[in-house]
């Protein structure tokens, strides 16, 4: 069975960049529903907003169809479907498809704007006390959302991690991360670390290192503040971070929901696979 | 922090070395001592090091007496690991070493030296320790040969490896043969006179060098004795090294200091100024203003504890509990205070950003206390507590309202533990928790201490956190003042107060839960004591509604203050406010001038015979007032930046204060409008639009302006009253916007809101009648921002709203020359204005 969010017919949380790539969009939709329904291949559509939670609700509700090895296909999923799903899936047998675009858009009004709200994550909502807190944001493209959670949490003092990956092409784009990220990165209270970007494995033992090193080096004793985490970069290390949110429960796992979403890539690259259990 | 007297500091900083900093125009030049500090080897060690290396590859016993004789001199050690073996091992070697060593490195004098904004580093080691202290590339650009010149100097900062790179264990210089290449060798030429360059146009300080390298020495003294360089400073605890070389001669003073202190020195003094682009921006007479060039310190977000500007930025949020008396000393009561202490009434205190509100209800928590007869906690909401609560969408109406009130009790009686665990002592306590524990819903089982009474609380709001909602564990929203009276078994008060800061990080429906207790007004009867809330929130971000779409009554309900106003009618009393908290800054800190319209005289002359330069002057206090729109923190930041302008010393020493000449005033105020209009893109989503929205209304703006003081100066000389015809151009100066919200389109309605939020447009009257809905709210009625005023050469006085339709609003950036010629289609002289605006918006 394949699952759809029917935000493709709903397309009013989305913005085109003119009517040539809302045509496009609509057209690769029912070409995708037309494959399926020729294949006869069983897919479920829900419908919904993508701001609210309704769709994993309905998601969860058919959790008792879903069938194992399951193979998910996160790359267009928004960062609070991922982290949602992934607590009522079976982990162990559950295997992650990540797959690049082929270009990203180097103009940051581009990505996705504004700042709807920020909330605490259902189930990483963290053990939050009276008490100031410390900002991780792990950096994307997406600088003003970045930017929105720092004004909004006004915390002590935040770390901003960067990821870089390997790999030379994607590499290039820690550039784009850096000017659209410049005036937070400027800010005297921010301080920052690269970790290894779609690489899940080596992210999960880094992002604990970065973080104790961090702590260390600012002589901040954990009790004495909250810990807030969010996540901006590439949606494969998501994954990887889910794990390390599971490890680390008093941490709040924040999402910044965006006013709009914008389409701000091209084509598809590489894809990724990643089993849950080899992150461990 | 750095705990020094002014004159130590005075010494340590010399006034221009301090001009230099500003005007980032210094070199650091660092020497081995740095990498010491961080645990690097010095030359001695390394010599060591090599030696050891060399040693099992000698037999000759006179050879291995030799190199034991030497073993601490470096130059000598490589002279014979090179001949011995070969200089491309002896440099893999060293690069070894370095790198290895490196990964033990302590970082922090790297660290301090990085967060230093834009310089010049040159510098004699090899390591990558200062390199990986930035947070990348993009922040700095590095030199260590001849052939890398070609490449662009980094914005920010250079770093020119003088005796090479690790990275590349050819290009380091270490063996005799190396240092002579260096300096005779034609090859490096143009790195040699980059060198000389800096050091003609640049201040020098040396950290932790010991003036070993005689290439350095040469090259140092050749340029000085052809006249060119400037004063530079030797920061050492060895006067000895300094006075080897007759540095002294060379225009080389000493300062004693350890290296690492005197990063801090430096760096304190940059927290006060924190790196800032180049500002260049086209001013309203199109005159180019560069804040750099202009020599203008940008914004201070940060002061420090040597910073002796009365008016440097401090915030309520980083004054700590116990030190509140610094709230107190700059306290002044604003306009309607007697409002906010009023007992038995709830009152919401409004105001942008900075314009004081948590200051106040700190100040008003201490002041309530002084009185056995009253009650007072200030508590903040912290979005982090609150964004795990927002509604969810399976509760009811009254579902939700009870689960949330519930969470908002567990949040208050916890944050009041906390604080009374801090003020009570342990016997009253003890007592107060087994009177505590008698309240329903408490599990008396298993809290046995105030400390398991505080985690119990913790623990329940978790729950609420995770989603659980169960009716029957639920506390009553009473709750809240069933613990006021156990509280008040103990303390007898006869007004309780929460004041709640902050308020605007609680959603709507969090909002509307909450107004129930507003409602009520006060704790019901049978508690016998006064409680009420004292609300801080945002301008225009509470809502007054409860659950039921029921609006709360004003004055009843209750009462409203606003901080700050752009309300014709409120200036005055804002001005006296403004006026009083400059004054009592320059008091407590007793300088020679604590009057602030002494300070800020204000232009005088004749209107009636230079008309033209009626957008021009904003000099004096009652513009500085105006200009920051009765906010605090924009009014003393525009202060604080005129003394550092025309005081630069004050920002580490204390100054006899002298009235700033109106033309200084004016200067600094333009800057800082430039500054308010060019900065606000940092954290907006739509700059390009908003940017293209706050122009368009600019310049048209300005052009009416600029028509109606050429008329007014026509009709002058036909002899019409001037004093009739100056208000009339008041009048046309500006024009604030009423929008019609109905077809208002949602994109625009964003830009407008945007444009809000940062500042370049504001909210200007304040809704006496938030329950009387019309055709124009609040949300849909905006002025430019006073400071905008000088970046379009604007006069500040006066402003008429004029009603735009939305219809016609939501063309202004699809379309701006239709926006302009619809708006302008009734008035006198429309051809000249809109061709005007036209040809500056194409420009």
């Amino acid at each position: 069975m394949l699952v759809f969010n029917d935000y493709f017919h709903d397309i009013s949380d989305l913005e085109f960049k003119d009517q040539l790539t809302r045509e496009k969009y609509v057209k690769e939709y029912k070409k995708t529903v037309n494959y399926l329904k020729d294949k006869k291949i069983d897919f479920l559509e829900l419908n919904g907003s993508i701001f609210s939670d309704d769709i994993i609700q309905k998601l969860k509700s058919k959790k008792s169809e879903f069938r194992y090895p399951l193979l998910l296909d996160i790359s267009c999923m928004p960062r609070h479907y991922i982290l949602s799903i992934l607590s009522f899936i079976n982990l162990d047998k559950t295997y992650f498809a990540y797959s690049m675009v082929n270009k990203y858009s180097n103009v940051e009004e581009d990505f996705a704007i504004g700042n709807r709200s920020v909330k605490a994550l259902n189930g990483f909502s963290g053990k939050i006390r009276h008490q100031d807190s410390i900002l991780i944001l792990i950096l994307g493209f997406q600088g003003n959302r970045a930017m929105s959670i720092l004004r909004k949490y006004n915390p002590h003092l935040t770390l901003a991690i960067i990821p870089k990956a390997e790999d030379k092409i994607l590499d290039a784009n820690i550039q784009i991360v850096y000017k659209n990220n410049s005036s937070l990165l400027n800010n005297q209270f921010v301080k920052s670390k690269v970790i290894s970007a779609f690489n899940p494995i080596n992210f999960r033992k880094e992002l604990d290192l970065l973080i104790q090193s961090f702590l260390r080096e600012e002589n901040l004793e954990i009790s004495k503040f909250n810990i807030v985490l969010s996540h901006l970069g590439p949606k494969l290390d998501l994954i990887s971070l889910h794990k390390y949110l599971i490890d680390n429960k008093t941490f709040q796992f924040t999402v910044s929901m965006p006013t709009r979403y914008r389409n701000y890539s091209e084509g598809i690259g590489s894809t990724y696979i990643v089993k849950y259990e080899d992150i461990l | 922090m750095i705990e020094e007297s002014n004159e130590t500091l005075d010494e340590k900083i010399p006034p221009s070395l301090l001009k230099a900093m500003l005007n980032k125009n210094y070199i650091l030049f660092l020497g081995a001592g740095i990498g010491k500090i961080a645990g690097l080897p010095d030359g001695k060690e390394l010599a060591n090091k090599i030696a050891d290396d060399l040693e099992p590859n000698i037999t000759d016993p006179k050879e291995r007496t030799r190199l034991n004789s030497k073993r601490d001199d470096l130059k000598e050690v490589a002279e014979l690991y090179k001949n011995k073996l070969n200089a491309s091992e002896l440099k893999k070697l060293v690069a070894h070493i370095i790198g290895d060593k490196e990964k033990t490195a302590d970082r922090e004098i790297y660290k301090l030296i990085a967060q230093l904004p834009a310089c010049d580093i040159v510098t004699t080691n090899y390591d990558h320790l200062l390199e990986d202290s930035y947070p990348s590339l993009n922040y700095y650009e590095s030199f260590y040969k001849e052939d890398q010149l070609h490449r662009s100097p980094n914005p920010s900062t250079n770093i020119y490896k003088i005796h090479g790179d690790r990275g590349d264990p050819d290009s380091i210089v270490i063996t005799k043969d190396d240092y002579d290449k260096w300096m005779d060798s034609a090859r490096n030429e143009a790195f040699k006179e980059k060198l000389r360059v800096l050091f003609r146009e640049k201040i020098i300080v040396f950290l932790g060098y010991s003036a070993e390298d005689g290439n350095f020495r040469t090259l140092f003294k050749s340029v000085y004795n052809s006249g060119n360089s400037k004063k530079s400073f030797f920061i050492s605890l060895h006067e000895d090294l300094w006075r080897k070389d007759e540095w002294k001669s060379y225009g080389l003073e000493f300062i004693s200091s350890d290296a690492k202190e005197y990063i801090k020195i430096l760096l304190n003094i940059y927290s006060r100024i924190p790196s800032s682009e180049m500002i260049s921006v086209r001013e309203g007479s199109n005159h180019i203003w560069n804040a750099e060039l202009e020599g203008f310190p940008p914004v201070s977000s940060k002061s420090t504890s040597i910073d002796q500007n009365p008016f440097k930025y401090i915030s309520a949020e980083n004054v700590k509990q116990g030190d509140e008396d610094i709230i107190a000393k700059y306290f002044i009561e604003p306009y309607e205070y007697a409002m906010i202490l009023e007992p038995g009434q709830n009152t919401v205190i409004e105001g942008h950003r900075g314009s004081g509100k948590s200051w106040l209800l700190r100040y008003i928590s201490m002041k309530l206390n002084e009185n056995r007869e009253n009650l007072a906690y200030y508590i903040k909401c912290r979005p982090e507590l609150f964004s795990t609560t927002l509604r969810k969408s399976n509760l009811t109406d009254a579902e939700w309202v009870h689960f949330f009130l519930h969470y908002f009790n567990l949040y208050l009686i916890s944050n009041i533990c906390i604080q009374i665990k801090r003020t009570m002592n342990k016997n009253n306590r003890d007592r107060f928790l087994v009177s505590l524990l008698k309240l329903p819903k408490l599990d008396s089982h298993s809290i046995h201490s105030f400390d398991d009474l505080i985690e119990w609380l913790y623990d329940k709001m978790d729950e609420c956190s995770s989603g659980n909602y169960e009716s029957n564990i639920c506390t009553s929203p009473n709750f809240i003042y069933r613990f006021f009276m156990k509280l008040k078994e103990f303390n007898n008060f006869e007004n309780g107060y929460i004041l709640l800061d902050e308020f605007d990080n609680l959603s709507e429906d969090q909002q509307k839960a909450i107004a129930i207790h507003l409602r009520s007004r006060n704790a019901p009867l049978e508690f016998n004591y006064n409680l009420n809330f004292k609300i801080g929130v945002k301008t225009s971000r509470m809502c007054y509604e409860d659950i039921n779409g029921n609006l709360l009554r004003l004055n009843h309900d209750y009462t409203k203050v606003s901080l700050d106003s752009l309300a014709e009618e409120d200036l005055d009393h804002f001005k006296i406010f403004l006026q009083k908290v400059a004054n009592k800054r320059l008091e407590e800190e007793k300088f020679n001038i604590t009057d602030i319209k002494i300070l800020l005289p204000k232009q005088t002359y004749d209107l009636a015979d230079k008309p033209k330069k009626i957008g021009d002057d904003y000099s004096g206090f009652d513009n500085y007032a105006e200009l920051s729109s009765g906010i605090v923190r924009d009014y003393v930041s525009l202060i604080k930046d005129t003394l550092y302008y025309s005081f630069k010393e004050i920002a580490i020493k204390k100054v006899e204060l002298k009235p700033i000449p109106p033309n200084i005033q004016n200067h600094v105020v333009k800057i800082k409008s430039s500054m308010h209009f060019r900065n606000y893109d940092q954290d907006i989503k739509e700059p390009e639009k908003v940017r293209k929205m706050i122009f368009t209304l600019g310049r048209l703006f300005k052009e009416i302006q600029q028509q109606s003081i050429e008329r007014y100066y026509e009709s002058v000389k036909r002899g019409k009253n001037p004093a009739k015809m100056i208000d009339n151009i008041r009048k046309t100066s500006q024009i604030g916007i009423l929008i019609k919200k109905n077809d208002l389109d949602p994109q625009i309605k964003e830009l407008l809101d945007e444009a809000t939020e940062v500042q370049l447009l504001q909210i200007p009257i304040f809704p006496r009648q938030p329950q009387v809905k019309s055709d124009i709210t609040i949300q849909l009625n905006y002025k430019f921002h006073r400071l905008l005023m000088p970046y379009f050469a604007l006069a500040i006085q006066n402003r008429h709203p004029r009603n735009i339709d939305a219809n016609v609003f939501n063309i202004i950036i699809s379309t701006p020359e239709r926006f302009l010629k619809i708006l302008l289609k009734d008035w006198d002289g429309y051809t000249s204005i809109y061709q005007n605006t036209l040809n500056h918006l194409e420009d």
